[in-house]
């Protein structure tokens, strides 16, 4: 099993996905130690820090899977690509991206649909905050389209290679 | 098709694509949306956006980038170093000297770290070079390590938790807390292993010298104060009910963040290397989980738990026979499929039928992380082997051997898990409640 990743420059697809990642990150926690100063020290609280850190969470779980595609990090088991050959692993590579970018491609597009159905209903958060929800829904767009953009550029860098 | 075959198939694309060295998250996702459109057809899909936000809008999970960005920031800062170099010098006196570190360092780092594989690489980065040099039986150097690794999960805080203790609806405070005694037990039974082999036989393990004087001591001690700070900070606080585990997170991200600047060396190079070091793997964590809620949400469609809890109810099996059944179905697992999606794929179907069976789920979690640290070390896929295997110049099948007491040791604990649950459950009743 293994997760290989380089240590080449990072280029504007890596760029955003990284730094949207980095600062959900940091918001989040932010966010908690706030939480936890207000109540132990002031004995109040923010009431809108478990709704916020949840959107932060989506934003991270999202946005990242781009600079993960490309910098190679998701595990994968290496038993059957070490028994193949150069073109074998090409082949297996670009049938894998391929099917990586449809599924990618059916989650996103009803990604779509849901995130037009929240709009069109004006759905919000039944919290304080009453955040419009096609807001923080939205992130889950990004992150699956800029996935889908690194997906795509493995596939063309496949055929490339498989037809050099 | 019957509910049946149609599990089946989806298992076998399943394994098929994991065996064949697909990515394990889209390995997990492909066959969730087959499935879903073998039983339901396109319309089954339409309730993935919901699902899926649902699913991740979680509070719960919070805690996995948290936890990931805490240990990285100490690693990063070269914090792990200074673990090795203050144990060497506390611990190397007992018989099996830096093999007695390795456990130890490992044990400590998990600590601080909810992954195994970050736990290997951390101390066993440190430790192999020196091993080597000083001339340590070359397997047992490599199978402490790998196996000392899969400590990361058992004691907390541990990712493998988290996810079991969202998708089963269990407090991940009181996981924690499970996992704390069987955790040391199990750094004690390793270490207690390498004594016995060492004094029978000497030349695995060179005699060490520990501290010499005061200042030496002083100096060892030291070494360890950030990680005291650190794993007080987040655990201590949890245990008292100061703090939920996500809090608890925080507070570990804040405390990692002070004792890098102070002790370690933390400047802006580091601070970005150790967060994009943490977005990549929460980014891997975090989609293999959504994948599984993407399987979790196919199986619920179709019915798949309830047809299996019914089934399983019908075999009649009395409860020493279920778990038998369980310990070779993870057994066999554990060789197969990486430890995240052993949990993904398996507790959604199986947790129905625990209930039914009245098992404790807080302890059905820690006999479920022991398995995953079983096949963690379990050839061929098992992840510690091949961390290891990366930073030294040995053969795989050495580090294989030196696993295989480690292994033994991990069954007794199952053992004594089974025949004594309160080994697990004693601290959990003993914490406060978060708030």
């Amino acid at each position: 099993m293994s997760s290989a990743t380089e240590s080449r420059p990072l280029d504007w697809l890596e760029r955003v996905s990284l730094w949207t990642s980095a600062v959900c990150m940091a918001g989040m926690t932010v966010l908690m130690l706030a939480e936890i100063v207000l109540r132990g020290v002031f004995n109040s609280t923010t009431e809108h820090s478990d709704e916020l850190v949840g959107y932060l969470l989506v934003g991270v779980s999202f946005l990242s899977l781009a600079l993960c595609q490309t910098r190679g990090a998701f595990h994968r088991v290496e038993m059957v690509q070490m028994r193949l050959g150069p073109r074998g692993q090409l082949v297996s590579s670009l049938v894998f991206n391929l099917l990586s970018f449809a599924y990618i491609a059916i989650t996103d597009w009803y990604f779509v649909q849901f995130v037009m159905s929240s709009y069109r209903r004006e759905a919000m958060a039944s919290t304080v905050l009453a955040t419009p929800l096609w807001i923080p829904e939205t992130v889950m767009i990004v992150g699956a389209t800029l996935l889908l953009v690194a997906l795509g550029r493995a596939i063309l860098g496949d055929l490339r290679n498989l037809f050099a | 098709m019957t509910a049946g075959l149609e599990v089946f198939i989806v298992l076998v694309v399943f394994l098929g694509l994991l065996a064949a060295g697909m990515a394990i998250p889209f390995a997990i996702g492909v066959p969730a949306i087959v499935y879903l459109l073998l039983h339901g057809g396109v319309p089954a899909l339409k309730g993935i956006g919901l699902m899926s936000w649902g699913s991740m809008n979680s509070f719960a999970l919070t805690a996995i980038p948290l936890f990931i960005l805490m240990a990285e920031i100490m690693q990063h800062s070269g914090l792990s170093f200074r673990i090795y170099r203050g144990l060497s010098r506390l611990v190397c006196v007992i018989p099996g000297g830096l093999l007695q570190t390795n456990i130890a360092g490992c044990a400590l780092f998990a600590a601080i770290s909810g992954s195994s594989v970050a736990t290997a690489a951390a101390i066993g980065t440190v430790a192999l070079p020196q091993l080597i040099q000083r001339g340590y039986h070359r397997p047992l150097a490599a199978g402490s390590l790998a196996a000392g690794g899969t400590l990361g999960i058992l004691i907390p805080p541990s990712i493998a938790m988290i996810v079991y203790g969202t998708f089963t609806e269990t407090s991940v405070s009181k996981l924690f807390m499970a996992g704390v005694v069987p955790g040391l037990l199990l750094t004690g039974l390793f270490m207690a292993y390498v004594v016995v082999h060492s004094l029978l036989r000497p030349e695995i393990a060179p005699r060490e010298k520990g501290p010499q004087n005061l200042a030496e001591l002083g100096q060892a001690l030291a070494d360890l104060v950030p990680f005291a700070v650190v794993i007080g900070g987040t655990m201590g606080s949890l245990y008292l009910g100061w703090v939920t585990p996500t809090e608890a997170a925080a507070v570990g991200c804040f405390a990692a963040f002070v004792v890098s600047a102070i002790w370690g060396k933390l400047g802006w190079a580091e601070l970005r290397a150790a967060m994009a070091s943490s977005v990549m793997i929460s980014g891997n964590v975090l989609l293999i989980v959504y994948t599984a809620f993407v399987f979790s949400y196919a199986i619920s469609v179709a019915g798949v738990g309830e047809d299996l809890t019914t089934w399983m109810v019908k075999l009649q099996l009395s409860r020493l026979e279920f778990f038998f059944a369980l310990f070779i179905l993870y057994t066999v697992l554990g060789c197969l499929v990486e430890s995240l999606g052993m949990i993904v794929i398996t507790v959604p179907l199986l947790y129905p039928v625990l209930l039914k069976y009245n098992i404790d789920p807080v302890w059905f979690g820690i006999i479920l992380v022991l398995f995953i640290e079983l096949g963690q070390i379990s050839p061929p896929i098992g992840i510690n082997l091949f961390v290891i295997q990366s930073i030294w110049d040995g053969k795989l099948k050495d580090i294989v051997w030196g696993t295989i007491p480690f292994h033994l040791l991990m069954f007794v604990l199952l053992i004594m898990l089974v025949v004594w649950p309160d080994i697990a459950l004693w601290l959990p009743r003993h914490m406060s409640a978060p708030p």
